[in-house]
Formats: C-alpha cells, sequence, structure tokens
C-alpha cells in the first residue's frame, strides 16, 4: 500500500478514474450482460468436482459410513468440521458488511454486494452436511418434525438457528439489491436473449419499480438497519448453538464453556478470510480493481488478524487450562494434541492460520494484496484443520476401557480415524461449490452496490459542499457549473444519460424525462460523447 | 558343518535336509505377507472371558501365549490387544479394549467394561515389538452392561427440569418472531418496490 492510498479518507472509495457513474454501471452488470471466455469452461470445472462429491456420496450411501473412514474408535471426523467450516465462513460477508453498515464505514461499499453473496452461498452448503454426517438421509425429517425431534438436543435448535440465520441471510442480501433491480432491467431492455428475459423477470418479479422516493428509501434504510442490527446476534447464536452439539456432551474435548465464543470468533476468522478471497477473485476476474483498492484489502487484513489474535488467545486459555487441570482425560487429550499423534495438525494451524497471517499483515512489504490474499487463503486451510484437531481427538479418546487404568496419559488405546477418497470428494465438492454458485449469482445480480455507492457518493459530495462552504472562496455557488452539476461527470451540455452502445439502452430524447431508475439518473449530463465510451478514459472534474 | 561328497549322509540328516527343501519351496510359494509372517516364532493364544463378581459389570479378559508351541520366543512381556467385534459400521475394524503385556507365564490380562448387553465377540493378539503378529485368539461371551444412556426416570426427576421447559418455550417464541419480523421486512419492501 502506498503513503497516497493509506492517507486517502472515506471519500475515496470511488477514485477518480472511476467517477463516471456509466463505468459503474457498466462494470456493476458486466458479469449480467457478458459471458466471459472462462466462464463455461469454469462452470464445468466446477461442476464436474461437484459432481464427483455427489458420486462419493452415492457410494457411502450403498457402503455405509464406514466407506467415509468413521467407526467406533472415530465417530465424529470430516463432515462434522466441514459443517462447522462452511457455516462459520458464511459469518464473514454477513456480520461484516452488517458492522461496517452499522458503523457506517463508507469504504465498505464495493464490497458488501461480494460479502453478503459469499454469506449467501455458503451457508446452504454448510447446512448441507448435516446429510452425509448423519449417515441416511431417509430419516433427516424425523431430527426437525415435532412428533420425532428432541428439543434437548443441540442438533435440533442447530436446525432453528441456522434456518432462521439463512432466511435473515437472504432478506439481507434482497434489500439492498432492491435500488439496483430498475438500473439491471434498463440496462438489460434491450436484450433480446432468453437469460437476459429471464433477468428481467426476475428482476420484476423481486420489485423492479423502485423509484428511489423519500418514503420507499426511508422504508428500505429503515429494514435493512433492523436487518443489519438482526444478523449479528443471529449469527453468533449459530455458531453458539452449533458448539453445544460438542460442548453440551461429557467428552473431554468437546465439554468447554469457552467453546461459544471460541467458535463465534473462528467463524468470524474463517469468514473475513473467504471475503478478502472472493473480493480477490472478483476483482481479478470482472475487472473491478478501479473499485475495490489495496486499501481495502488492508482494512480487511486489519479486521482478520483482530480475529485472529483473538482466536490464538483462545486457543491458548483452553489448552492451558484445561492443562492444568491435569485430570486423567483432559490430560491425554492436551497431550495427543500438542505432542501426540495430533501435534502435526495442530501445529500447522498455529503456523499458517495463527502466526504467519499476523506476520503478513504486521511486515508492511507483505501488507498487499498479495500478502493479504495469501493470509487469507493461509487461514482457510488451516482453519479446516483446526476444526478437524477439534473433532476428531475427543472422539477418538477411549473412554471404554477406562477401567484399565491409565496406561501412561493415554489411559488405553485411542482410536485412528483414516482419511478415505469418499469424505476428501465430498468437501471438494463443497469447495468448489462456493464459486460456482458465486458465478451462477453474479450471472444475474449486479456484482457491485450500484445504488449504494451512489449514496455514498451523495453524501461525500454534501460532506465536501460543507467543507467549501466553510471556505471563503469555495462555495458551491462559486464553482462552475453549480447549480444542478452532476456528481461524476463535467458539465458542459446537458443530456439526460445515454448508455453506451453495446448493451445499453439507447439514450431517450434530449429533454425526456428518463426512467426513474436510481437517485441520480435522472441528474446526469454528460460534457462529451466520448464519455459514454465504457472502455474509455473517464476522468471526472471533481 | 560342512557337507562332502564322500562321507555317507545320515538319514536323521537326508531327512532334515528333505524337510528344509520341502519348507523353504512351500514358504516361497505363499504370499508375501503370509512369508513374512512366518518367519515370526509361532505360538499359541488362548483367550477367555468371566464376569467379575460385585459392583457393576465388568468383564475379566485373560490371554495365555501357549508355552509349548512358542519355542525359542520369550512368554514374558508380550503385548496383547484385546478388541471387540462391532457391527456399528460396515466394514469397521474390531474397536480396541484396550492392551496389557504378558507377565512370565505368559499370561495378560484386562478388566473391560462392557457399553452393551448380548453376545460380544472378543478377539485378542499377540504381537512382536516390530508388531507383527505372534498369535490370536477369539472367544464369545455373553455381557450384561448396565451403561445405559440418561434414563427417561433420571430426566424426569432432574432438579429445576420446569426451568428447561419455560427456556425452550421462550427460545421457540423467539425463532418465531424472527421469522414473522424476517418475513414481514421482506413482504413490505418488495410490496413497495413492485408498486
Amino acid at each position: 500500500m502506498t503513503d497516497a492510498e493509506s492517507s486517502t479518507g472515506d471519500e475515496g472509495v470511488l477514485s477518480a478514474e472511476v467517477d463516471s457513474r456509466r463505468q459503474l454501471w457498466t462494470t456493476a452488470m458486466k458479469p449480467v450482460v457478458e459471458t466471459p471466455r472462462w466462464w463455461w469452461p469454469a462452470v464445468l470445472g466446477l461442476g464436474a468436482v461437484v459432481v464427483l462429491g455427489l458420486v462419493a456420496w452415492a457410494v457411502q450411501l450403498a457402503d455405509g459410513l464406514g466407506a467415509a473412514g468413521y467407526n467406533d474408535g472415530a465417530f465424529w471426523s470430516v463432515y462434522e468440521a466441514d459443517l462447522v467450516t462452511f457455516i462459520g465462513v458464511s459469518y464473514g460477508g454477513a456480520v461484516v458488511s452488517a458492522i461496517l453498515r452499522l458503523t457506517k464505514a463508507r469504504w465498505r461499499a464495493p464490497l458488501t454486494r461480494i460479502a453478503e453473496a459469499t454469506a449467501l452461498v455458503t451457508l446452504p452448503i454448510g447446512m448441507l452436511f448435516i446429510i452425509p454426517h448423519l449417515g441416511s438421509p431417509t430419516r433427516v425429517w424425523e431430527l426437525v418434525w415435532p412428533p420425532y425431534w428432541n428439543l434437548s438436543s443441540p442438533i435440533l435448535w442447530d436446525f432453528f438457528a441456522v434456518s432462521t440465520y439463512l432466511l435473515a441471510t437472504v432478506v439481507f442480501f434482497y434489500l439492498p439489491l432492491v435500488p439496483d433491480l430498475p438500473v439491471g432491467a434498463a440496462l438489460l431492455e434491450h436484450q433480446h436473449d432468453r437469460r437476459a428475459a429471464f433477468t428481467r423477470g426476475l428482476y420484476r418479479l423481486l420489485g423492479s419499480r423502485w423509484s428511489g422516493k423519500a418514503p420507499q428509501r426511508r422504508l428500505l434504510e429503515g429494514a435493512i438497519g433492523l436487518l443489519a442490527i438482526m444478523v449479528i446476534p443471529l449469527a453468533v447464536s449459530v455458531h453458539s448453538v452449533l458448539s453445544f452439539a460438542f460442548a453440551s456432551s461429557s467428552r473431554a474435548g468437546y465439554s468447554e464453556t469457552i467453546f461459544p465464543v471460541y467458535f463465534v470468533v473462528a467463524a468470524l476468522y474463517s469468514g473475513v478470510a473467504l471475503v478478502i478471497v472472493t473480493a480477490a477473485a472478483a476483482r481479478r476476474l470482472f475487472g473491478l480493481k478501479a473499485y475495490i483498492h489495496t486499501k481495502h484489502f488492508v482494512r480487511l487484513g486489519f479486521i482478520l488478524v483482530a480475529f485472529g489474535a483473538a482466536y490464538l488467545y483462545l486457543t491458548f486459555t483452553e489448552y492451558l487450562v484445561d492443562g492444568y487441570s491435569n485430570t486423567s482425560d483432559l490430560a491425554a487429550w492436551v497431550h495427543q494434541v500438542l505432542v501426540g499423534r495430533y501435534w502435526i495438525p495442530f501445529w500447522f494451524y498455529f503456523v499458517a492460520g495463527g502466526v504467519l497471517p499476523l506476520a503478513l499483515m504486521a511486515w508492511r512489504r507483505t501488507r498487499s494484496v498479495t500478502g493479504v490474499v495469501a493470509g487469507s487463503s493461509l487461514v482457510l486451510v488451516a482453519m479446516w484443520v483446526k476444526r478437524l484437531v477439534i473433532v476428531v481427538p475427543p472422539a477418538t479418546e477411549p473412554l471404554v476401557q477406562r477401567t484399565l487404568g491409565p496406561a501412561g496419559l493415554s489411559g488405553g488405546a485411542w482410536g485412528t480415524y483414516h482419511f478415505t477418497w469418499v469424505p476428501i470428494a465430498i468437501t471438494l465438492a463443497a469447495t468448489a461449490a462456493i464459486p460456482l454458485l458465486l458465478l451462477v449469482v453474479f450471472r444475474f445480480v449486479p456484482i457491485l452496490p450500484i445504488d449504494e455507492m451512489e449514496q455514498l457518493v451523495l453524501e461525500a459530495e454534501d460532506v465536501t459542499t460543507a467543507a467549501r462552504r466553510a471556505v471563503p472562496g469555495l462555495e458551491p455557488s462559486n464553482r462552475p457549473g453549480a447549480a444542478g452539476e452532476p456528481l461524476f461527470l463535467p458539465s458542459t451540455s446537458t443530456a439526460t444519460a445515454s448508455p453506451p452502445s453495446g448493451f445499453l439502452p439507447a439514450a431517450p430524447p434530449p429533454g425526456a424525462e428518463g426512467p426513474p431508475i436510481g437517485p441520480l439518473f435522472n441528474q446526469m449530463t454528460v460534457a462529451d460523447p466520448s464519455d459514454l465510451d465504457p472502455n474509455g478514459p473517464s476522468r471526472g472534474t471533481r | 558343518m560342512t557337507w562332502s561328497c564322500t562321507s555317507r549322509p545320515r538319514p536323521g540328516r537326508l531327512l532334515a535336509l528333505a524337510g528344509g527343501v520341502i519348507g523353504a519351496v512351500l514358504v516361497a510359494a505363499l504370499p508375501l505377507g503370509t512369508a513374512a509372517s512366518a518367519a515370526a516364532p509361532r505360538a499359541s493364544l488362548t483367550l477367555s472371558a468371566s464376569a467379575v463378581t460385585g459392583g457393576s459389570p465388568k468383564v475379566d479378559l485373560v490371554a495365555r501365549l501357549g508355552r509349548s508351541s512358542v519355542r525359542g520366543a520369550k512368554l514374558a512381556g508380550v503385548k496383547v490387544t484385546f478388541s471387540v467385534e462391532v457391527t456399528e459400521f460396515q466394514g469397521a475394524p474390531p474397536l480396541v479394549l484396550g492392551s496389557a503385556t504378558t507377565n512370565a507365564s505368559g499370561t495378560a490380562r484386562i478388566t473391560y467394561e462392557p457399553t452393551w448387553t448380548g453376545a460380544q465377540h472378543l478377539v485378542a493378539a499377540a504381537t512382536t515389538a516390530a508388531g507383527s503378529t505372534l498369535a490370536t485368539g477369539a472367544t464369545t461371551f455373553t455381557a450384561r452392561s448396565d451403561v445405559t444412556p440418561l434414563a427417561n426416570e433420571l430426566q424426569a426427576t432432574r432438579p429445576d427440569g420446569g426451568i428447561g421447559k419455560v427456556v425452550v418455550g421462550t427460545l421457540l417464541a423467539i425463532v418465531v418472531i424472527l421469522w414473522i419480523v424476517l418475513i414481514t421486512v421482506f413482504v413490505r419492501v418488495r410490496r413497495s418496490a413492485s408498486a
């Protein structure tokens, strides 16, 4: 990060090179309108991995959980770790977006859609892991059907918490999308292929008659504020309840009072890492470098290390307290994790998921997009391994031969979990499903929150205007073209916005009232027709 | 000892030579794993199980290495691993119950607390320090167990059980309210944006 970038304030969300609204629309809708050459190969490749996972699941259905390496000495393993991991990463998107909205951090704008979409796709994937984890899907319904359900079971409350959180995530994704729907519908007006027609129909269904009038905007802003407040405790409740599945048992290593907080922080940690990696991929693949800058990654990186440091502290606390208590089962478990049979995955987490990301952010030279993305990638892998360290060792600790008495520290023979190709294929399939679903979502939804970014520019303009008023000689009335001056483009001629050729609809005649799509649509004026070229340089006067 | 063409071989030596050749051919014909294990000294192992009297139901498992068949191998200090065969997971290996080291008379013993009532197929395996199997033995024992999940009557008499019911009802009400709020927000915004 350069000094110039680091000193940029919130008003610098939209830099000079992207201060054209048209360029914003073009970029935001590009994945919807155009099909990049890599899109189909990527979708087919990722789809193939997903199909492989489905085949593996079919094998498990035929052969039983033993095909996944489960046995009496290791009754929980990969699927439980996957369940916690995938539901956990959905946190980053929703909670980070909610916190940034509530704190009115302006730099969030280009990231919120990507973050909320990430939450939207990862949560259902995580929920699905309950099916292979339980074994037979034919009786899953009994889990949540009142005559059969067990209100004392954390699994049932997992279902309540996660399904409520899923609904909140869907609504939280939908609300900021509403003002963008008319813009998207207008941009697709002259597209005549079936997908464009389907997308327009989808937009109509979701509410493309948004006009941006004051009552609508008040309602929307109130709803988004309410959801932002609701999402945070909901997300916390989800992982707390998920941790109860472990904490309410009587096994050493599971029965931990620290687990609800531990799980929530872990989820936030890995969730922010996934948002960073997704934002970096979207930035590169969809040409968002003009909107998502180094400073976005660095700021997310700082959030990442805050959660990472908190997680390291909680890890230290957990093992210190359990090791210090030195009861036979806890001591055996701590011994096996730290220096016994599980030392490799534990210390892998410690180095790759704890120390290295902190080091990458601490060193100024690596505090870059590459450094932050590398650190986040390490966090994603290491936190999955850490979930395995949480799940597997207590599940393999022997309890039935306790009467044998302690033989060494273990007190008996530990069970062993051996990976098979089945859970590996299913885990890879779930991993591949994240980018696959994101590619599909952004085929129908603008990748940038158009209205939100415009609103933030309006607010920034208000701030600037107020500042100018405070400085003699810089009042708005003294500026050239102050009255009705556009925010993004110079104003030497007035013409209602006409979209650039290619995919935007034709311009309405000069003086005609444009469609009410967005707060700035009707104010937009252009200086030069070349400014309408989405590929050409777009230099603003602000 | 050397062999000479002029010396007259004794019948005992000829017999031993023939036996050695046949043995070598047989070993060579066996699969690799079997040949390797054949190299280890063979032993016999007898496993017996008996109920421990008094207290909660427990099973005494005793494995005895046979002296006559070990021939040269130590009887003491051999690790014996005890397992029970389970059918919970298809294809899963036997559940290891524990291990013990044989004493001077070749006996290894553990006490096992069964977690279910019924016939249990128990297995003991004596292994060398290198990990190869010396001998295995098995027995079937009808075990009795009082290890059960938390009994319903215990739940019914749990202190402050009534509080739990209130908590459950409250939590369910919160979930319902959250769903109503979320759906209402969605419908109101959508209706506003579709008007």
